[in-house]
């Protein structure tokens, strides 16, 4: 598989320990790459470097296999970017707006960026400074999405928007996704990159992770269960059964066990003779995922 | 290298501020010249003109009457010398004169009875011809004044009896002329005369003749001190003022008597007499010198050319009582301060401070010198010649080309086209960074060169353009207006645009560096834009001590705010001169601007953007 975007040996040192430190990251054709971090953990500034607006420090970015600070106006040819903070040069109104991008772009034909208009119920007749956070957020990504890039880079592009509007907005980009496009999102939240995205990476305090497929996560071979029995005998019953317990509560008469996927079926077989008052699995999400990675990595240090 | 898009874009934003800005700049334009040219110029012009006239003759009359004073004061004190070294010189001439006098006037002959007439017209002949010769000015003063007194003698004839003839007698016999009288006046005459010459000789020190107006003057302000004799009583009586007792010589003979004349000159009591005098004798001299009819019409004359008029002259209010109050005054304010700038040169003197006497009437000398003018000229040649010095710059002062050149095109023209620069160069570049909007178009594929060159050509053609319609409204203004007398022509104007074009070009440059320097918009607006307005408040200030200012009322001091702003690379003076100094200057700005455009791009192609 091509790989599109390559971060290696990324660094931006801007003192105090701000910055980025020793990124190393692959992005490959038409993946759609989440980039997770808490505020301020150096997501931006990544993409920055991406871009081409700063110069890393060490190590470099490649687009499509050129460096991107000394190639920014080729690779950004090639991106459609929508900023995180979300400022629009001092012209009327969207159409305006638009139309000015379009220029930029050497864009003819803007039938596409109308259905994009049309999809996000925008009115970009509307004067860019009476603009809502939600309209300005749409109309920055029509300008980003409307001369169809093969690559698009969103800055947490969600941020503002309410719960319906993101769901207009995490379909379009999955359209794009799904045409086979390569996208590289930021987010601070693990529900959304873990609900949209193929593959999630995570960065904390400038430093790079983990990176982890969804696919991976969501068909772990271990599956984990939370049993409460009504009995106290049955709980220590259960005690004497294979299944390895990596938690209990007697208080509450609760065990928690870890099985292979495999052995469901054995496990409600021999539930079948205890007297059970829930059986519930515990999911294995994104957020435990870098917990238990973070935790792990602590430990190390 | 240029992008259309974002040009368009630029012009979008910043096309409604240019507009207003320029409308506003033209409307300034030609609300000034129209309203400057029509006219009210020429008042400003003689209002000023009448100012500086009544100021430099108020300065002259004051200095004058110094001067006037000083000669007078100087001359009493050397009469007082004089008369004390003739005096007793002249006493002993006319004790022995009057001896052998006497004795010739015993053996007068008289006339015997058997004598003929015509005998004794021959014996008086021969004795009259014995008179003894009266050479000295004691002797003949003696003579004249013994036979004056003799043939006064009362004849018997004219009184009824003896008894009244006799008293008459008695009378005629005390009034004999004695030697104190007589040398009380000859001392008088002689002193005079030597205080005369003394007077011309130091005329011709200063390289005057005889009967040069300027002699005549410092004859005058002595003469008229002391007064020496009725003749001279003309200025005092002219005016109804007290005519001065005779110069006081009698206290002068109380003290050769007593044999310390000479310290007398010099005591409080002595000076404070002369002083006074002088004082007054010397205001009146001025004054009436100043009001004479043909001094008059000789200034009318000299400032006619400078308009002003005969009516103008009398506001100024020079009458005879206000003359003599100025120089009054003036005498006696300098008199303190003499009095104080003496009473400190005698302190070091007691200190010791002085190596001898040479040095403590030296430095004396020089004090008087720094307090007192010097008569250089004659009061009518000087007076309109000083103004007329004082004036010429305002009369040749090209005022039109003043209020338009140097205050509107370098002043108060250049704030709108600087708020615009500051404005637009800051949207341009900065605020686009500041507020993440550039990231739009750079992720576009532009490169930065081209941003940054695209951006300058709009700046620089905007400002262009800007100064194309003052241009137009300048040329329409000036040609619809009719003044007279200025160095301004179509040309000139066309070169006074373009000046006032490269200082904003200039400007542009450095706020455009700083735009491009700076992240935060509110930075670059404090350093470019700070600059740009220190640079104009230096020019405002300059002004006042600039060279396009007469003389008289410039602060040289504030000349030094010139030196500080690039505004003053715009040469207005230069241009309305013709001279070509003005090409150079134009040329540092065009490459100050350039400099300032080219290191931004630079600058702006390095930097890390947070977009």
């Amino acid at each position: 598989m091509k790989t599109v975007i390559s971060i290696e040996h990324l660094s931006k040192d801007y003192g105090n320990n701000r910055g980025v430190f020793d990124e190393s990251l692959a992005i490959h054709e038409g993946e759609m790459m989440g980039f997770v971090g808490t505020n301020g953990s150096g997501k931006t500034t990544t993409i920055r470097c991406l871009m081409g607006f700063i110069k890393p420090t060490a190590g470099a970015v490649f687009v499509n296999g050129l460096e991107s600070y000394a190639n920014a106006p080729i690779i950004t040819k090639q991106i459609g970017y929508v900023p995180g903070e979300i400022a629009f040069p001092d012209l009327a109104t969207g159409n305006g707006f638009l139309r000015s991008q379009a220029e930029f772009l050497h864009l003819k034909d803007m039938s596409y960026a109308n259905e994009l208009i049309k999809r996000l119920q925008l009115d970009p007749r509307a004067g860019l400074k009476h603009m809502s956070k939600g309209m300005k957020q749409k109309t920055a990504i029509v300008a980003a999405l409307m001369a169809n890039p093969p690559i698009i880079i969103l800055d947490e592009p969600t941020t503002g928007l309410d719960p319906l509007m993101r769901q207009s907005f995490v379909s379009i980009i999955k359209e794009e996704h799904a045409k086979g496009k390569t996208i590289f999102m930021s987010s601070h939240m693990f529900e959304e990159v873990s609900d949209t995205c193929d593959r999630v990476a995570l960065i904390s305090d400038g430093r790079l992770i983990d990176s982890v497929s969804i696919a991976s996560i969501e068909n772990r071979p271990i599956q984990e269960f939370k049993i409460e029995f009504k009995k106290p005998e049955d709980y220590q019953r259960f005690h004497r059964e294979k299944y390895p317990i990596i938690r209990e509560q007697e208080a509450f008469q609760q065990v928690t066990i870890s099985i292979p996927r495999g052995d469901i079926a054995s496990l409600f077989e021999s539930l079948a003779t205890y007297d059970v008052r829930f059986i519930s699995e515990i999911r294995y999400t994104l957020a435990k995922h870098f917990q238990e990675v973070l935790k792990e990595k602590n430990n190390v240090q | 290298m240029f992008n259309k898009a974002l040009f368009k874009q630029s012009v979008k934003a910043n096309g409604w501020m240019w507009l207003v800005i320029t409308v506003a700049e033209c409307f300034m334009l030609s609300c000034v010249m129209v309203i400057s040219g029509n006219g009210n110029v020429g008042n400003v012009k003689n209002a000023v003109e009448d100012t500086i006239v009544e100021r430099e003759i108020d300065a002259s009359l004051e200095k004058r009457s110094l001067t006037y004073y000083d000669l007078a004061d100087t001359g009493l004190n050397q009469f007082d010398g004089y008369y004390i070294a003739q005096y007793s010189t002249d006493y002993r001439d006319a004790a022995t004169y009057q001896a052998s006098f006497d004795s010739w006037a015993a053996s007068k002959p008289t006339k015997a009875t058997s004598e003929s007439d015509e005998d004794y017209a021959k014996a008086l002949a021969t004795w009259k011809a014995t008179m003894p010769e009266a050479t000295t000015v004691a002797e003949q003063t003696y003579a004249l004044a013994f036979l004056t007194w003799s043939e006064s003698m009362p004849k018997q004839s004219d009184y009824s009896d003896a008894a009244a003839y006799m008293a008459a007698v008695q009378a005629w016999q005390a009034k004999k002329p004695s030697p104190a009288l007589t040398a009380a006046s000859s001392a008088f005459y002689t002193a005079t005369l030597d205080l005369k010459n003394a007077t011309i000789s130091a005329a011709e020190d200063k390289g005057y003749e005889e009967n040069d107006d300027e002699t005549k003057e410092m004859l005058g302000a002595v003469m008229y001190a002391l007064k020496p004799s009725s003749d001279f009583d003309d200025i005092y009586t002219a005016h109804d003022e007290t005519v001065p007792a005779d110069y006081d010589v009698t206290s002068l003979i109380g003290h050769i008597q007593s044999g310390d004349a000479t310290a007398y000159i010099s005591t409080t009591e002595r000076v404070a007499y002369r002083e006074k005098r002088g004082q007054f004798a010397s205001s009146v001299f001025l004054s009436d010198n100043m009001t004479k009819a043909t001094t008059v019409s000789q200034m009318l004359d000299a400032l006619s050319e400078y308009g002003v008029t005969e009516e103008e002259y009398e506001s100024f209010g020079y009458t005879y009582a206000s003359v003599k109050h100025t120089a009054y005054s003036t005498i006696v304010s300098y008199q303190a301060r003499y009095d104080y700038e003496k009473s400190e040169i005698d302190a070091k003197k007691a200190k010791g401070e002085y190596a001898d006497d040479a040095a403590y009437q030296k430095a004396i000398t020089t004090m008087k010198a720094s307090l007192t003018g010097d008569l250089s000229k004659s009061l009518l040649a000087s007076l309109p010649d000083e103004v007329s010095l004082a004036i010429e710059e305002v009369g040749k002062m090209d005022l039109y080309s003043l209020i338009v050149g140097s205050i509107f095109f370098k002043i108060a023209g250049l704030l709108l086209p600087f708020i615009y620069t500051i404005m637009a160069s800051n949207n341009l570049i900065a605020t686009q960074v500041d507020t993440g909007s550039m990231a739009y178009v750079l992720s576009t594929g532009i490169k930065r060169r081209d941003v940054t060159f695209t951006q300058a050509c709009f700046l620089s053609l905007s400002l262009l353009a800007m100064f194309v319609c003052t241009l137009i409204t300048s040329c329409i203004c000036f040609s619809v207006v009719n003044v007279t007398s200025t160095g301004l022509n179509f040309g000139r104007l066309c070169l006074i645009n373009l000046g006032a074009f490269l200082v904003v070009f200039a400007v542009s440059g450095l706020n455009f560096f700083t735009s491009c320097h700076f992240d935060r918009t509110k930075n670059s607006m404090a350093l470019g834009g700070g600059l740009s307005i220190f640079f104009l408040v230096a020019t405002i200030l300059g002004l006042f001590g600039s060279p396009v200012i007469p003389s008289v009322v410039r602060f040289d001091a504030l000349n030094n705010f010139n030196y500080v702003s690039i505004i003053t690379l715009f040469d207005v003076i230069s241009i309305t001169k013709g001279t070509t100094d003005y090409l150079w200057k134009d040329a540092i700005l065009l490459v100050i601007g350039l400099a300032g455009y080219l290191a931004g791009s630079l600058r702006f192609e390095k930097k890390d953007l947070p977009l």
